[in-house]
């Protein structure tokens, strides 16, 4: 027993040692998300996709992280450049689709054959591919130079694509070597300039990937002006790009990273299809090496790539860059492209924070808001301001928009209410528009300061009716908090109650505050939102639910006449429809979901039962000294309705099983899968037990005060099973020891009704009993 | 000849046993560096430090277990090249993101670690060296104990009996270990630091505090892994953007932040970014906050000797994490051989 006792405090002390552990832990260790966690609560109404233009920077304001996102995406983007560069340069005829096969997807061997069938003429397009609108031109227009290249890099190919990660890097650079050389000479052969260019690429990529950094600025330098820039169009193609950042590997990997960086920024200016690798590879460290870089840079547009490169890193501040980038190219996509990233962070720091009931955990978990972040609006509100003022910008719609955002998230609603209607009238495109509507509803709902009827059916047209609020989820949970923050405030608890759970979650724990208020409201709903509010999905008013509600927290406290009182207010037709129990049947057998006795005359609904309470209490106080029936049926009563009896649905709408082996901790436990909402277990028994005490007391016959002592018995050991005594048996199905304080009446049973009927009984029916009676 | 036989027989079993017995009193831990760069490719002076330390084994990350590019599979990541020669023998480090586990699927566990292995065969193989032990690095948690655990399992079953499997062990999983489990390993790699929250603004220096260290010393004596020790060199800034945890710099000395046009310090350990500046390949802005964070000798020594009291066992080594270009600078060998000796008493 003491060492039960000492086990069960350890494990308590484990427990609570845990569970401090797991509130202390930031939960970036316990949750383990990865790339795709973003446990951050908020609201978002700004749609950054519909007002940058450039789409390839996408990554760049999601935040590089989110990029997993759009991993396919950008893979996907990269081939498909090549493919339309290829379509655009060779053969526009031909079907993108066909192009992708033959560039990415035909083997060696049916270029091989392609090209055997180009050069002879006899042979006709090798099977395989016929019917590829690309090799079928290059066969018609006999492309002998294309297809040459095409087999040398299918050659090269699986020396360049990625490695199995699962294999030790190593490339074969004898080979490699090898194809470099072939492939200078097929350089040297080749008349066209394209592809010349290409086979340019293919050879130093050979070079990088072979680790032979030198040989690759080598080879750029020798093979580069050999490509006439005009003939190849050097200015419309991705491949100088795409070689140029290969370069710029090597010279990183030999240590000259100022250089490399200069390039990689080029790259990512000019280049939307390597601009996320441009980005990963700019690598400066010290403000040298910035002045450096700077001053590589030709132009304004160059170095205005510098300073976007470093304000797009996910925590930047990047007021900073975005005023550098002001005074250097304003014309550029950058100011956009950091504005947009600014624009959302500080959406998540700003919008709604005052009654997002999420708030604590944000602050807590992320850190957000962050300190100076309505600072930081005004700042870049003023600098955004002025970029409009001065109008050198493209898009200033967007910057309109944006200081009337800026204006919402800081809480000027009356400015940006102004800037919103002057942006409204400018905008051609539906979706800028629907982002305008979207913004101003969000401003509404944010200005609300305090709710009238009238404001209440304004927010039930637009939830009802309105597209903009079905095209952005948000609004749900935006309105919701508002509301339930408003109605908080307003003192309408029950209210708020209803705008974050149905009305059925209030059973788990019903409070009369929150009953009263919604009864209320129901009763007299001031607006169709009201009206909507408080009732059940059905349309029907949740007036008898709070009523029926009322008058079982009074039931609980033994107010029988207030809950009479209430109950007569629900028309009797309804009363069998919300319960039926049987609370004054008592038996050997202890079942809480099924009915004990077939008998509907011992069925009562909530109303007759409290009716039938009062009747033994009158009668009680009618005849003082004569009460041991009615004393009884009460404690029968007041037994069945707790957790263990099987009325308990009287006194309470949900029960858990599961509850029971930790009610000695609490009466109160979370509901799986109803976030903020706790279930409470009717457990009190010491009413009961008053009852049947006084019952056996008042008894005349032997076999009646046995009974009685025998149910109080029942009641010491559920005051035991909901004590911080209790110790949980080693199985579920044993009996567990009662300590001695709680055995008071199973003692008595023994020691004074053991000759009695009922005692015999009470040993062959009663497991429980019957062990205890053999101690 | 019968009884000088006998008498010589005893003579050599009494001089053996002395000999046996007082070794073991003696017996120290082997010193031990974790190297965990992507390359291995010692400067002169870190050849030359390494050499003068004397005999020392060698922990070196081969790997990490991670995500691939797109979420849906675990891949080897930060590969180990090496640009001169490793360590004749040496233990093989894998590190297992916690997301990684949890990605895996329990039925491919076994698949999971026959490629692991494999790969480090064949990277052992290229570098010419033996691989003694292969030591797993993996902060699991109680969710993820059953896979992480037959993860282990499955590298006991594909190993060879030479190779020893270490997995490395944090302070909480010691004292919580009934509910973080025993892994399934040959030993243990008791790491003593990270013990604090690096995000928290109070925290005075989360890598290792003595006195949060004492907090964590319980089921040391009944902890059924033996158990190595590895100490921390490393020092880091966190920095701080707007009161939000941004990010940690590592390595950083004082030496780093003490240009007083750039940083204002408030005391030795807490900066501030007076102008935005670069450093060490971050970019800074005016505002910004350091907590520059490095355990002292001093502090070392201390935690040593609270952690001799509380271990069952006299660890077989003591390993100092990680071996790099500052070590050289900042350690002295003396330092090191004094921690071994004071964590092995």
């Amino acid at each position: 027993m003491i060492n039960c006792i000492r086990y069960w405090r350890r494990q308590l002390v484990k427990g609570v040692l845990a569970a401090t552990l797991l509130i202390w832990l930031p939960p970036q260790l316990l949750t383990n998300c990865g790339p795709f966690d973003n446990g951050f609560s908020g609201y978002s109404f700004f749609e950054p996709e519909v007002w940058v233009q450039e789409r390839a920077f996408l990554p760049f304001y999601l935040g590089i992280d989110d990029a997993y996102k759009y991993y396919q995406s950008v893979e996907a983007r990269k081939t498909q450049y090549n493919v339309r560069e290829w379509t655009e340069r060779v053969c526009r005829e031909a079907e993108p689709e066909d192009v992708y096969f033959l560039v990415y997807k035909a083997p060696l061997t049916d270029i091989q054959m392609l090209q055997s069938a180009t050069t002879s003429r006899k042979l006709p397009v090798p099977l395989r591919l016929q019917g590829n609108s690309f090799a079928e031109f290059l066969y018609a227009q006999r492309c002998v130079e294309t297809i040459d290249y095409l087999a040398f890099a299918k050659k090269c190919e699986p020396h360049v694509v990625a490695l199995n990660p699962w294999s030790v890097p190593r490339r074969d650079t004898v080979a490699m070597l090898a194809l470099i050389a072939e492939g200078r000479k097929a350089f040297l052969k080749t008349r066209s300039d394209y592809m010349r260019l290409r086979y340019a690429y293919q050879i130093v990529r050979l070079a990088h990937y072979a680790g032979q950094y030198q040989r690759v600025l080598d080879l750029y330098d020798y093979l580069m002006p050999k490509i006439d820039p005009d003939r190849a169009r050097l200015h419309t193609s991705l491949l100088p790009w795409w070689i140029l950042g290969h370069k710029a590997g090597a010279l990183r990997a030999l240590g000259q990273r100022v250089l490399a960086s200069y390039l990689f920024a080029r790259i990512f200016l000019n280049c939307p299809s390597r601009r996320e690798s441009a980005y990963r590879s700019f690598d400066i460290r010290t403000d040298e090496e910035w002045q450096q870089c700077y001053a590589l840079c030709q132009d304004d547009r160059e170095r205005a790539t510098l300073y976007a490169i470093r304000g797009s890193t996910p925590d930047s501040r990047a007021l900073e860059e975005m005023k550098q980038i002001y005074t250097l190219w304003p014309q550029g996509p950058y100011l956009e492209m950091l504005l947009a990233k600014e624009l959302r962070e500080l959406e998540r720091d700003l919008l709604g924070l005052a009654f997002n009931d999420q708030a604590e955990q944000n602050k807590r978990r992320y850190d957000i808001p962050r300190d100076q972040a309505g600072a930081y609006a005004i700042e870049l509100e003023q600098f955004v301001r002025q970029v409009l003022k001065d109008g050198y910008v493209p898009h200033l719609s967007f910057w309109h928009m944006a200081v009337g955002y800026l204006q919402l998230l800081r809480g000027d609603y009356y400015a940006a209410a102004k800037t919103f209607e002057q942006v409204a009238p400018k905008l051609s495109q539906p979706q800028l528009s629907e982002q305008i509507q979207a913004m101003q509803w969000a401003l509404r709902i944010s200005s609300i300061v305090e709710l009238t009827p009238e404001i209440e059916n304004e927010i039930f047209q637009f939830v009802r009716t309105d597209p903009i609020y079905r095209k952005y989820p948000d609004f749900a949970d935006f309105i919701a908090d508002k509301m339930a923050w408003l109605y908080q405030r307003e003192g309408h608890p029950g209210l708020a109650f209803l705008c974050h759970h149905p009305w059925r979650d209030l059973r788990y724990d019903p409070k009369m505050e929150l009953v009263e208020d919604i009864l209320n409201a129901a009763r007299n709903p001031r607006s169709r939102f009201v009206r909507w509010l408080t009732s059940d999905a059905d349309g029907r008013s949740l007036e008898t639910a709070m009523l029926d509600m009322k008058a079982t927290l009074y039931l609980q406290q033994n107010q029988l006449e207030a809950a009479w009182q209430v109950y007569q207010e629900i028309p009797r037709s309804e009363w069998d429809a919300l319960l039926q129990v049987e609370p004054f049947v008592v038996s050997f057998k202890e079942r809480v979901n099924v009915p004990l006795s077939l008998d509907s005359t011992n069925m009562y609904n909530r109303g007759e039962l409290i009716q039938a309470l009062m009747d033994l209490n009158f009668e009680i106080r009618a005849t003082p000294e004569r009460n041991a029936r009615q004393y009884f049926q009460l404690g029968v009563a007041w037994y069945n309705m707790t957790y263990f009896g099987q009325a308990w649905r009287a006194l309470d709408y949900y029960r858990s099983g599961a509850s029971w082996r930790r009610l000695w901790q609490t009466q109160l436990f979370p509901v799986p899968g109803r976030k903020g909402v706790f279930n409470r277990e009717y457990t009190d028994c010491t009413r009961a037990l008053a009852y049947f005490e006084k019952a056996r007391l008042q008894a005349r016959s032997r076999e009646s005060q046995a009974k009685a002592a025998f149910m109080a018995a029942r009641c010491e050991r559920n005051m035991y099973f909901t004590s911080t005594d209790y110790q949980p048996p080693p199985c579920a199905n044993c009996i567990p020891v009662l300590p001695e304080e709680y055995t008071t009446h199973f003692q008595l049973l023994k020691s004074h009704y053991a000759d009695t009927k009922f005692y015999q009984q009470a040993i062959k029916e009663c497991s429980w009993f019957a062990a205890y009676a053999r101690k | 000849m019968h009884l000088i036989a006998k008498v010589t027989f005893a003579v050599w079993l009494g001089l053996s046993s002395v000999a046996f017995y007082g070794c073991q009193s003696d017996v120290q831990p082997r010193l031990a560096l974790y190297h965990w760069q992507g390359q291995w490719a010692p400067n002169e002076a870190m050849r030359t430090w390494a050499e003068g330390l004397g005999p020392t084994w060698w922990y070196v990350r081969f790997f990490d277990l991670d995500l691939s590019a797109d979420g849906r599979d675990v891949e080897p990541i930060s590969q180990l090249s090496w640009t001169a020669p490793l360590p004749d023998t040496l233990a093989a480090v894998v590190f297992i993101t916690t997301r990684a586990l949890e990605v895996v699927p329990q039925h491919t566990l076994a698949t999971l670690a026959s490629r692991m292995y494999r790969l480090l065969d064949t990277m052992a193989q290229a570098a010419g060296v033996q691989l003694a032990e292969v030591q797993l690095d993996c902060d699991w948690t109680p969710s993820l104990r059953a896979k992480y655990f037959k993860l282990l399992s499955a590298f006991q079953q594909i190993l060879s009996p030479h190779i020893v499997l270490s997995a490395t062990i944090r302070l909480h999983q010691v004292k919580w270990a009934a509910r973080t489990g025993v892994p399934p390993v040959d030993k243990g790699m008791l790491m003593v630091y990270h013990t604090g929250d690096v995000r928290r603004r109070g925290v005075r220096n989360a890598i290792l505090q003595t006195e949060v260290l004492k907090q964590y010393l319980y089921g040391f004596d009944t902890y059924p892994l033996p158990l190595d020790v590895v100490w921390p060199l490393f020092s880091w800034g966190v920095l701080w953007r707007e009161g939000r945890f941004i990010r940690l710099i590592s390595p950083l000395s004082a030496q780093d932040l003490a240009d007083s046009s750039r940083f204002a310090s408030s005391d030795k350990l807490h900066f501030s970014v007076r102008r935005a500046t670069w450093l060490k390949g971050y970019y800074l802005y005016s505002g910004d906050s350091i907590r520059l964070e490095r355990v002292p000798f001093d502090t070392l020594q201390q935690a040593a000797a609270i952690l001799a009291d509380a271990l069952a066992r006299t660890p077989t080594r003591v390993a100092f994490y990680h071996f790099d270009t500052t070590v050289p600078q900042l350690w002295t060998h003396d330092q090191l051989y004094q921690i071994l000796e004071t964590t092995a008493r």
